[in-house]
Protein backbone atom coordinates (compact mmCIF):
# COMPACT_ATOMS: atom_id res chain seq x y z
CA UNK A 1 0.00 0.00 0.00
CA UNK A 2 1.24 3.48 -0.82
CA UNK A 3 1.46 5.29 2.46
CA UNK A 4 1.26 9.06 2.00
CA UNK A 5 -0.54 11.94 3.68
CA UNK A 6 -3.73 11.23 1.75
CA UNK A 7 -3.93 7.51 2.52
CA UNK A 8 -2.93 8.14 6.16
CA UNK A 9 -5.68 10.77 6.37
CA UNK A 10 -8.24 8.33 5.03
CA UNK A 11 -7.11 5.64 7.43
CA UNK A 12 -7.21 8.10 10.35
CA UNK A 13 -10.69 9.31 9.45
CA UNK A 14 -11.84 5.71 9.06
CA UNK A 15 -10.47 4.80 12.51
CA UNK A 16 -12.17 7.77 14.12
CA UNK A 17 -15.55 7.19 12.43
CA UNK A 18 -15.49 3.45 13.20
CA UNK A 19 -14.62 4.12 16.82
CA UNK A 20 -17.43 6.65 17.31
CA UNK A 21 -20.01 4.51 15.48
CA UNK A 22 -18.92 1.48 17.47
CA UNK A 23 -19.27 3.20 20.84
CA UNK A 24 -22.41 5.20 20.06
CA UNK A 25 -24.41 2.64 18.08
CA UNK A 26 -23.02 -0.82 17.35
CA UNK A 27 -22.16 -1.54 21.00
CA UNK A 28 -25.74 -0.79 21.98
CA UNK A 29 -27.20 -3.40 19.63
CA UNK A 30 -26.77 -6.92 20.91
CA UNK A 31 -27.06 -10.22 19.05
CA UNK A 32 -27.75 -13.10 21.48
CA UNK A 33 -26.66 -10.77 24.28
CA UNK A 34 -23.33 -9.83 22.70
CA UNK A 35 -22.55 -6.61 20.84
CA UNK A 36 -20.59 -6.79 17.58
CA UNK A 37 -17.15 -5.19 17.57
CA UNK A 38 -16.08 -3.75 14.24
CA UNK A 39 -12.71 -2.42 15.35
CA UNK A 40 -10.76 -5.72 15.17
CA UNK A 41 -12.23 -6.25 11.71
CA UNK A 42 -11.02 -2.81 10.65
CA UNK A 43 -7.49 -3.56 11.85
CA UNK A 44 -7.52 -6.99 10.17
CA UNK A 45 -8.77 -5.46 6.90
CA UNK A 46 -6.06 -2.80 6.90
CA UNK A 47 -3.43 -5.44 7.65
CA UNK A 48 -4.78 -7.67 4.91
CA UNK A 49 -4.73 -4.85 2.37
CA UNK A 50 -1.71 -2.87 3.51
CA UNK A 51 0.74 -5.44 4.87
CA UNK A 52 2.29 -6.10 8.25
CA UNK A 53 3.79 -2.66 8.91
CA UNK A 54 0.60 -0.78 8.07
CA UNK A 55 -1.47 -3.34 10.01
CA UNK A 56 0.69 -3.22 13.13
CA UNK A 57 0.88 0.59 13.15
CA UNK A 58 -2.83 0.94 12.52
CA UNK A 59 -3.62 -1.61 15.23
CA UNK A 60 -1.53 0.28 17.74
CA UNK A 61 -3.14 3.64 16.99
CA UNK A 62 -6.70 2.29 16.93
CA UNK A 63 -6.12 0.31 20.13
CA UNK A 64 -4.76 3.41 21.84
CA UNK A 65 -7.77 5.48 20.69
CA UNK A 66 -10.19 2.84 21.99
CA UNK A 67 -8.50 2.60 25.38
CA UNK A 68 -8.50 6.37 25.57
CA UNK A 69 -12.15 6.83 24.62
CA UNK A 70 -13.51 3.98 26.74
CA UNK A 71 -11.33 4.70 29.78
CA UNK A 72 -9.88 1.22 29.67
CA UNK A 73 -6.40 0.33 30.83
CA UNK A 74 -4.08 2.05 28.35
CA UNK A 75 -1.87 -0.31 26.37
CA UNK A 76 -4.02 -3.44 26.51
CA UNK A 77 -5.94 -2.87 23.27
CA UNK A 78 -2.85 -1.35 21.59
CA UNK A 79 -0.87 -4.51 22.31
CA UNK A 80 -3.50 -6.94 21.07
CA UNK A 81 -4.56 -4.89 18.04
CA UNK A 82 -0.90 -4.48 17.02
CA UNK A 83 -0.49 -8.25 16.98
CA UNK A 84 -3.74 -8.70 15.02
CA UNK A 85 -2.78 -6.07 12.42
CA UNK A 86 0.70 -7.53 12.07
CA UNK A 87 -0.64 -11.08 11.74
CA UNK A 88 -3.15 -10.13 9.05
CA UNK A 89 -0.41 -8.27 7.19
CA UNK A 90 1.98 -11.20 7.36
CA UNK A 91 -0.71 -13.49 5.98
CA UNK A 92 -0.97 -11.24 2.96
CA UNK A 93 2.80 -11.03 2.54
CA UNK A 94 3.42 -14.76 2.88
CA UNK A 95 0.34 -16.31 1.26
CA UNK A 96 -1.19 -13.50 -0.77
CA UNK A 97 -4.67 -15.02 -0.35
CA UNK A 98 -7.08 -14.27 -3.16
CA UNK A 99 -10.11 -16.27 -2.05
CA UNK A 100 -13.25 -14.20 -1.58
CA UNK A 101 -13.89 -15.55 1.89
CA UNK A 102 -10.39 -14.84 3.22
CA UNK A 103 -11.50 -11.65 5.03
CA UNK A 104 -14.17 -13.66 6.82
CA UNK A 105 -11.66 -16.20 8.10
CA UNK A 106 -9.23 -13.45 9.03
CA UNK A 107 -12.05 -11.57 10.80
CA UNK A 108 -12.91 -14.68 12.81
CA UNK A 109 -9.29 -15.19 13.81
CA UNK A 110 -8.96 -11.48 14.66
CA UNK A 111 -12.06 -11.59 16.86
CA UNK A 112 -10.82 -14.77 18.55
CA UNK A 113 -7.34 -13.33 19.13
CA UNK A 114 -8.77 -10.15 20.61
CA UNK A 115 -11.29 -11.74 22.96
CA UNK A 116 -8.92 -14.48 24.10
CA UNK A 117 -5.96 -12.08 24.26
CA UNK A 118 -8.03 -9.71 26.33
CA UNK A 119 -9.03 -12.51 28.69
CA UNK A 120 -5.40 -13.63 29.07
CA UNK A 121 -4.17 -10.12 29.78
CA UNK A 122 -6.93 -9.59 32.34
CA UNK A 123 -5.87 -12.75 34.14
CA UNK A 124 -2.18 -11.83 33.92
CA UNK A 125 -2.93 -8.43 35.40
CA UNK A 126 -4.65 -10.13 38.30
CA UNK A 127 -8.12 -8.79 37.58
CA UNK A 128 -10.71 -11.18 38.92
CA UNK A 129 -12.80 -12.42 35.99
CA UNK A 130 -13.62 -16.09 36.46
CA UNK A 131 -13.81 -18.32 33.41
CA UNK A 132 -17.37 -19.53 33.15
CA UNK A 133 -19.52 -21.19 30.54
CA UNK A 134 -21.26 -17.85 29.99
CA UNK A 135 -17.93 -16.20 29.20
CA UNK A 136 -16.90 -18.94 26.76
CA UNK A 137 -20.33 -18.71 25.13
CA UNK A 138 -19.98 -14.95 24.79
CA UNK A 139 -16.54 -15.29 23.23
CA UNK A 140 -17.86 -17.83 20.71
CA UNK A 141 -20.86 -15.67 19.80
CA UNK A 142 -18.58 -12.63 19.41
CA UNK A 143 -16.40 -14.58 16.99
CA UNK A 144 -19.40 -15.74 14.94
CA UNK A 145 -21.01 -12.28 14.80
CA UNK A 146 -17.74 -10.58 13.88
CA UNK A 147 -17.04 -13.18 11.18
CA UNK A 148 -20.36 -12.35 9.55
CA UNK A 149 -19.53 -8.65 9.54
CA UNK A 150 -15.96 -9.13 8.29
CA UNK A 151 -16.82 -9.17 4.58
CA UNK A 152 -18.72 -5.86 4.45
CA UNK A 153 -16.06 -4.17 6.60
CA UNK A 154 -13.31 -5.49 4.34
CA UNK A 155 -15.21 -4.35 1.23
CA UNK A 156 -15.65 -0.86 2.68
CA UNK A 157 -11.98 -0.53 3.65
CA UNK A 158 -10.88 -1.87 0.28
CA UNK A 159 -13.12 0.58 -1.53
CA UNK A 160 -11.65 3.49 0.42
CA UNK A 161 -8.07 2.37 -0.05
CA UNK A 162 -8.26 1.19 -3.67
CA UNK A 163 -6.31 4.19 -5.06
CA UNK A 164 -3.40 3.28 -2.82
CA UNK A 165 -3.40 -0.46 -3.56
CA UNK A 166 -1.43 -1.09 -6.75
CA UNK A 167 -1.31 -4.85 -6.51
CA UNK A 168 -4.62 -6.20 -5.28
CA UNK A 169 -4.27 -10.01 -5.30
CA UNK A 170 -7.60 -10.69 -7.02
CA UNK A 171 -6.92 -8.15 -9.76
CA UNK A 172 -3.42 -9.56 -10.21
CA UNK A 173 -4.70 -13.13 -10.56
CA UNK A 174 -7.32 -12.00 -13.05
CA UNK A 175 -4.65 -10.16 -15.01
CA UNK A 176 -2.37 -13.17 -14.91
CA UNK A 177 -5.18 -15.32 -16.28
CA UNK A 178 -6.06 -13.00 -19.14
CA UNK A 179 -2.59 -11.78 -20.11
CA UNK A 180 -0.71 -14.96 -19.51
CA UNK A 181 1.41 -13.54 -16.71
CA UNK A 182 2.39 -9.95 -16.30
CA UNK A 183 0.16 -7.05 -17.23
CA UNK A 184 1.53 -4.39 -19.59
CA UNK A 185 1.49 -2.00 -16.66
CA UNK A 186 3.74 -4.13 -14.46
CA UNK A 187 6.03 -4.83 -17.36
CA UNK A 188 6.39 -1.09 -17.89
CA UNK B 1 17.42 -5.40 0.50
CA UNK B 2 15.19 -8.25 1.72
CA UNK B 3 17.11 -8.48 4.99
CA UNK B 4 16.73 -4.77 5.54
CA UNK B 5 12.96 -5.04 5.03
CA UNK B 6 12.73 -7.96 7.46
CA UNK B 7 14.80 -6.11 10.06
CA UNK B 8 12.68 -2.98 9.66
CA UNK B 9 9.46 -4.94 9.98
CA UNK B 10 10.62 -6.72 13.10
CA UNK B 11 11.97 -3.50 14.62
CA UNK B 12 8.63 -1.71 14.11
CA UNK B 13 6.70 -4.60 15.65
CA UNK B 14 9.07 -4.78 18.62
CA UNK B 15 8.85 -1.00 19.11
CA UNK B 16 5.03 -1.01 19.05
CA UNK B 17 4.80 -3.97 21.44
CA UNK B 18 7.35 -2.34 23.77
CA UNK B 19 5.41 0.95 23.64
CA UNK B 20 2.18 -0.88 24.50
CA UNK B 21 3.84 -2.61 27.45
CA UNK B 22 5.31 0.68 28.70
CA UNK B 23 1.86 2.29 28.50
CA UNK B 24 0.30 -0.68 30.26
CA UNK B 25 2.87 -0.69 33.07
CA UNK B 26 2.71 3.06 33.58
CA UNK B 27 -1.09 3.06 33.62
CA UNK B 28 -1.31 0.06 35.93
CA UNK B 29 1.14 1.61 38.37
CA UNK B 30 -0.23 5.13 38.62
CA UNK B 31 -3.10 6.35 40.81
CA UNK B 32 -6.42 7.53 39.37
CA UNK B 33 -5.13 11.10 39.56
CA UNK B 34 -2.05 10.29 37.47
CA UNK B 35 -1.06 11.77 34.13
CA UNK B 36 -2.40 9.03 31.87
CA UNK B 37 -5.73 8.97 33.72
CA UNK B 38 -5.95 12.75 33.32
CA UNK B 39 -5.31 12.39 29.59
CA UNK B 40 -8.18 9.88 29.42
CA UNK B 41 -10.52 12.24 31.25
CA UNK B 42 -9.50 15.01 28.86
CA UNK B 43 -10.20 12.73 25.90
CA UNK B 44 -13.63 11.95 27.34
CA UNK B 45 -14.38 15.67 27.48
CA UNK B 46 -13.41 16.05 23.82
CA UNK B 47 -15.00 12.85 22.51
CA UNK B 48 -18.12 13.09 24.70
CA UNK B 49 -20.01 15.64 22.56
CA UNK B 50 -19.11 13.71 19.39
CA UNK B 51 -20.34 10.45 20.94
CA UNK B 52 -23.50 12.18 22.08
CA UNK B 53 -24.18 13.58 18.60
CA UNK B 54 -23.47 10.22 17.00
CA UNK B 55 -25.67 8.46 19.54
CA UNK B 56 -28.61 10.71 18.66
CA UNK B 57 -27.97 10.53 14.92
CA UNK B 58 -27.67 6.74 14.93
CA UNK B 59 -30.71 6.13 17.13
CA UNK B 60 -32.94 5.05 14.19
CA UNK B 61 -30.30 2.50 13.20
CA UNK B 62 -30.15 1.14 16.75
CA UNK B 63 -33.93 1.05 16.98
CA UNK B 64 -34.19 -0.85 13.70
CA UNK B 65 -31.76 -3.55 14.76
CA UNK B 66 -33.19 -3.58 18.26
CA UNK B 67 -36.65 -4.13 16.80
CA UNK B 68 -35.42 -7.05 14.67
CA UNK B 69 -33.78 -8.66 17.68
CA UNK B 70 -36.81 -8.03 19.86
CA UNK B 71 -39.09 -9.75 17.34
CA UNK B 72 -37.06 -12.95 17.58
CA UNK B 73 -37.30 -12.91 21.34
CA UNK B 74 -40.89 -11.67 21.53
CA UNK B 75 -42.58 -15.00 20.89
CA UNK B 76 -40.73 -16.74 23.65
CA UNK B 77 -41.31 -13.84 25.97
CA UNK B 78 -45.04 -13.73 25.18
CA UNK B 79 -45.53 -17.30 26.42
CA UNK B 80 -43.63 -16.59 29.59
CA UNK B 81 -45.56 -13.39 30.18
CA UNK B 82 -48.90 -15.16 29.71
CA UNK B 83 -48.04 -17.59 32.48
CA UNK B 84 -46.64 -14.77 34.59
CA UNK B 85 -49.79 -12.73 34.05
CA UNK B 86 -52.03 -15.53 35.30
CA UNK B 87 -49.90 -15.94 38.40
CA UNK B 88 -49.86 -12.19 39.05
CA UNK B 89 -53.63 -11.90 38.73
CA UNK B 90 -54.02 -14.51 41.45
CA UNK B 91 -51.50 -12.72 43.62
CA UNK B 92 -53.03 -9.34 42.96
CA UNK B 93 -56.25 -10.18 44.75
CA UNK B 94 -54.35 -11.09 47.89
CA UNK B 95 -52.07 -8.10 47.58
CA UNK B 96 -54.91 -5.61 47.31
CA UNK B 97 -56.22 -6.74 50.68
CA UNK B 98 -52.73 -6.83 52.13
CA UNK B 99 -52.02 -3.39 50.66
CA UNK B 100 -54.80 -1.75 52.64
CA UNK B 101 -53.59 -3.42 55.80
CA UNK B 102 -50.02 -2.52 55.02
CA UNK B 103 -50.89 1.13 54.47
CA UNK B 104 -52.47 1.33 57.88
CA UNK B 105 -49.48 -0.35 59.50
CA UNK B 106 -47.07 2.00 57.81
CA UNK B 107 -48.99 5.01 59.07
CA UNK B 108 -48.91 3.54 62.52
CA UNK B 109 -45.19 2.88 62.50
CA UNK B 110 -44.30 6.04 60.52
CA UNK B 111 -42.25 3.85 58.26
CA UNK B 112 -41.54 5.15 54.82
CA UNK B 113 -40.75 2.17 52.65
CA UNK B 114 -41.56 3.95 49.43
CA UNK B 115 -38.58 4.65 47.28
CA UNK B 116 -38.88 8.41 47.63
CA UNK B 117 -36.22 9.21 45.14
CA UNK B 118 -36.60 12.99 45.23
CA UNK B 119 -34.70 13.15 48.50
CA UNK B 120 -31.64 11.73 46.75
CA UNK B 121 -31.67 14.65 44.29
CA UNK B 122 -31.65 12.52 41.14
CA UNK B 123 -30.07 13.87 37.96
CA UNK B 124 -31.41 12.39 34.73
CA UNK B 125 -28.78 11.45 32.15
CA UNK B 126 -28.76 9.96 28.69
CA UNK B 127 -26.49 7.08 27.73
CA UNK B 128 -24.15 8.21 24.96
CA UNK B 129 -21.75 5.29 24.72
CA UNK B 130 -21.31 1.71 25.71
CA UNK B 131 -18.17 -0.41 26.00
CA UNK B 132 -18.27 -3.26 23.45
CA UNK B 133 -15.72 -5.32 25.35
CA UNK B 134 -17.22 -8.23 27.28
CA UNK B 135 -14.68 -7.70 30.05
CA UNK B 136 -15.92 -4.22 30.86
CA UNK B 137 -19.48 -3.36 31.86
CA UNK B 138 -19.42 0.37 31.48
CA UNK B 139 -21.52 3.09 29.90
CA UNK B 140 -20.89 6.75 29.20
CA UNK B 141 -23.57 9.27 30.24
CA UNK B 142 -24.00 12.89 29.23
CA UNK B 143 -23.81 14.43 32.71
CA UNK B 144 -20.68 15.17 34.69
CA UNK B 145 -19.32 17.26 37.53
CA UNK B 146 -21.08 20.36 36.18
CA UNK B 147 -24.43 18.66 36.95
CA UNK B 148 -23.31 17.73 40.45
CA UNK B 149 -22.12 14.20 39.72
CA UNK B 150 -19.33 12.75 41.81
CA UNK B 151 -17.50 9.44 41.86
CA UNK B 152 -19.32 6.58 43.67
CA UNK B 153 -22.83 7.99 43.29
CA UNK B 154 -25.42 5.28 42.54
CA UNK B 155 -27.16 5.10 39.19
CA UNK B 156 -30.67 3.71 38.69
CA UNK B 157 -33.50 3.31 36.21
CA UNK B 158 -37.18 3.03 36.99
CA UNK B 159 -36.71 -0.73 37.27
CA UNK B 160 -33.76 -0.86 39.61
CA UNK B 161 -30.10 -0.32 40.35
CA UNK B 162 -27.81 0.10 37.35
CA UNK B 163 -24.40 0.72 38.90
CA UNK B 164 -22.30 3.59 40.20
CA UNK B 165 -20.34 6.49 38.78
CA UNK B 166 -16.65 5.60 38.58
CA UNK B 167 -15.16 8.43 36.53
CA UNK B 168 -16.38 12.00 36.24
CA UNK B 169 -15.37 14.62 33.69
CA UNK B 170 -16.94 18.07 33.25
CA UNK B 171 -19.95 17.07 31.19
CA UNK B 172 -19.61 13.30 30.92
CA UNK B 173 -19.21 10.40 33.29
CA UNK B 174 -18.46 6.71 33.16
CA UNK B 175 -20.83 4.39 35.00
CA UNK B 176 -19.68 0.91 36.00
CA UNK B 177 -22.65 -1.43 35.81
CA UNK B 178 -23.72 -3.95 38.43
CA UNK B 179 -22.65 -6.76 36.08
CA UNK B 180 -19.03 -5.58 36.26
CA UNK B 181 -16.71 -7.91 38.12
CA UNK B 182 -15.96 -5.15 40.67
CA UNK B 183 -19.57 -4.82 41.79
CA UNK B 184 -20.58 -5.90 45.28
CA UNK B 185 -23.31 -4.58 47.54
CA UNK B 186 -24.93 -5.41 50.83
CA UNK B 187 -28.37 -6.73 50.01
CA UNK B 188 -31.43 -8.34 51.49
CA UNK B 189 -34.19 -10.43 50.01
CA UNK B 190 -37.90 -9.65 50.11
CA UNK B 191 -40.15 -11.04 51.41
CA UNK B 192 -37.81 -13.62 53.00
CA UNK B 193 -35.72 -10.79 54.55
CA UNK B 194 -32.31 -12.46 54.40
CA UNK B 195 -29.14 -10.34 54.50
CA UNK B 196 -26.31 -11.11 52.13
CA UNK B 197 -23.95 -9.73 49.54
CA UNK B 198 -24.69 -9.45 45.85
CA UNK B 199 -21.68 -9.86 43.58
CA UNK B 200 -21.16 -9.99 39.83
CA UNK B 201 -19.72 -13.37 39.08
CA UNK B 202 -19.37 -13.43 35.34
CA UNK B 203 -17.75 -10.94 33.06
CA UNK B 204 -19.29 -8.02 31.30
CA UNK B 205 -22.61 -8.54 29.66
CA UNK B 206 -23.40 -11.98 31.02
CA UNK B 207 -25.91 -10.53 33.50
CA UNK B 208 -24.62 -12.91 36.16
CA UNK B 209 -25.14 -11.83 39.76
CA UNK B 210 -24.97 -14.07 42.80
CA UNK B 211 -26.23 -13.60 46.32
CA UNK B 212 -23.59 -14.76 48.78
CA UNK B 213 -23.05 -14.90 52.54
CA UNK B 214 -26.76 -15.24 53.16
CA UNK B 215 -27.85 -15.67 56.78
CA UNK B 216 -30.24 -18.55 56.14
CA UNK B 217 -30.14 -19.49 52.45
CA UNK B 218 -32.89 -22.09 52.86
CA UNK B 219 -35.42 -19.31 53.38
CA UNK B 220 -34.65 -17.60 50.08
CA UNK B 221 -37.14 -18.47 47.32
CA UNK B 222 -37.01 -18.22 43.55
CA UNK B 223 -38.58 -14.91 42.50
CA UNK B 224 -37.64 -13.10 45.72
CA UNK B 225 -36.84 -9.45 45.22
CA UNK B 226 -33.25 -8.50 46.08
CA UNK B 227 -32.81 -4.94 47.32
CA UNK B 228 -29.89 -2.92 48.65
CA UNK B 229 -29.43 -3.13 52.39
CA UNK B 230 -27.79 0.28 52.78
CA UNK B 231 -24.90 0.63 55.21
CA UNK B 232 -24.48 -2.28 57.53
CA UNK B 233 -21.95 -0.50 59.66
CA UNK B 234 -21.69 3.24 60.39
CA UNK B 235 -17.95 3.17 59.71
CA UNK B 236 -18.36 1.39 56.38
CA UNK B 237 -20.76 3.49 54.35
CA UNK B 238 -22.49 1.77 51.46
CA UNK B 239 -22.41 3.31 47.99
CA UNK B 240 -26.12 2.57 47.67
CA UNK B 241 -29.04 3.78 49.76
CA UNK B 242 -31.39 1.26 51.24
CA UNK B 243 -34.22 -0.50 49.36
CA UNK B 244 -33.16 0.03 45.75
CA UNK B 245 -34.15 -3.03 43.74
CA UNK B 246 -31.11 -4.89 42.43
CA UNK B 247 -32.92 -7.82 40.86
CA UNK B 248 -34.84 -11.01 41.41
CA UNK B 249 -33.73 -14.47 42.46
CA UNK B 250 -33.64 -16.36 39.17
CA UNK B 251 -32.28 -19.72 40.22
CA UNK B 252 -31.21 -21.52 43.37
CA UNK B 253 -28.69 -24.28 42.84
CA UNK B 254 -28.20 -26.77 45.66
CA UNK B 255 -24.62 -27.47 46.68
CA UNK B 256 -22.95 -30.31 48.58
CA UNK B 257 -23.73 -29.09 52.09
CA UNK B 258 -27.08 -28.41 53.68
CA UNK B 259 -26.55 -24.64 53.64
CA UNK B 260 -24.51 -24.65 50.48
CA UNK B 261 -26.57 -22.88 47.83
CA UNK B 262 -25.72 -20.81 44.79
CA UNK B 263 -28.37 -18.11 44.51
CA UNK B 264 -28.39 -16.50 41.07
CA UNK B 265 -29.93 -13.07 40.67
CA UNK B 266 -31.30 -11.52 37.48
CA UNK B 267 -30.77 -7.73 37.40
CA UNK B 268 -34.07 -5.83 37.45
CA UNK B 269 -32.85 -3.02 35.21
CA UNK B 270 -32.69 -3.74 31.50
CA UNK B 271 -29.00 -3.03 31.24
CA UNK B 272 -28.66 -3.87 27.56
CA UNK B 273 -31.45 -1.67 26.25
CA UNK B 274 -31.79 1.26 28.67
CA UNK B 275 -31.40 4.75 27.25
CA UNK B 276 -31.99 7.00 30.26
CA UNK B 277 -30.68 6.65 33.79
CA UNK B 278 -30.82 8.69 36.98
CA UNK B 279 -27.84 9.45 39.18
CA UNK B 280 -28.62 9.86 42.88
CA UNK B 281 -26.45 12.81 43.83
CA UNK B 282 -27.28 12.98 47.54
CA UNK B 283 -27.00 9.47 48.89
CA UNK B 284 -26.51 10.56 52.49
CA UNK B 285 -30.20 11.40 52.60
CA UNK B 286 -31.13 7.76 52.26
CA UNK B 287 -28.27 5.80 53.75
CA UNK B 288 -29.68 3.95 56.69
CA UNK B 289 -28.47 1.35 59.12
CA UNK B 290 -29.38 -2.19 58.27
CA UNK B 291 -30.02 -4.74 60.93
CA UNK B 292 -26.92 -6.85 60.53
CA UNK B 293 -23.41 -6.51 61.86
CA UNK B 294 -21.43 -7.95 58.96
CA UNK B 295 -20.37 -5.71 56.15
CA UNK B 296 -19.03 -6.62 52.72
Amino acid sequence: MTLNAQSAGRLGALAFVFMIVQIAAISQVTVFGVPADLTPLLVAAVGLLGGSLAGAGYGFVLGFLIDLALLQMLGVSSLIYTVVGYGAGRLRELRDPAHGLTPMAVGAVAAALITIGFALLQFLLGLDAPVSFALVRQILITIVVNSLLALPVYALVRRLLVPYLPDDPRRRRRRAYTTGGLSPLSRA
Amino acid sequence: MYDRQVRRRRAVLAALVALSLILLTAYFGESSGGGLHSVQRGALQVLGPIQEGASRALKPFRDLFGWAGDTFEAKDERDKLKAENERLQRENTGLQAAGIENKELRQLNELDINADLERYEPVRARITGRNPNIFYSRITIDKGSSAGLRVDQPVITGLGLVGRVTTVAGNYSIVTLITDRDFAAAARTLPSNQQGTVRATGSGNSNALELELVEDPKRVRKGDRVVTAGSLDLKLKSYYPRDLTIGFVREIELGAGDLDRIIRVQPAAELASMVWVEVLTDVRAGTAQADSTTSP
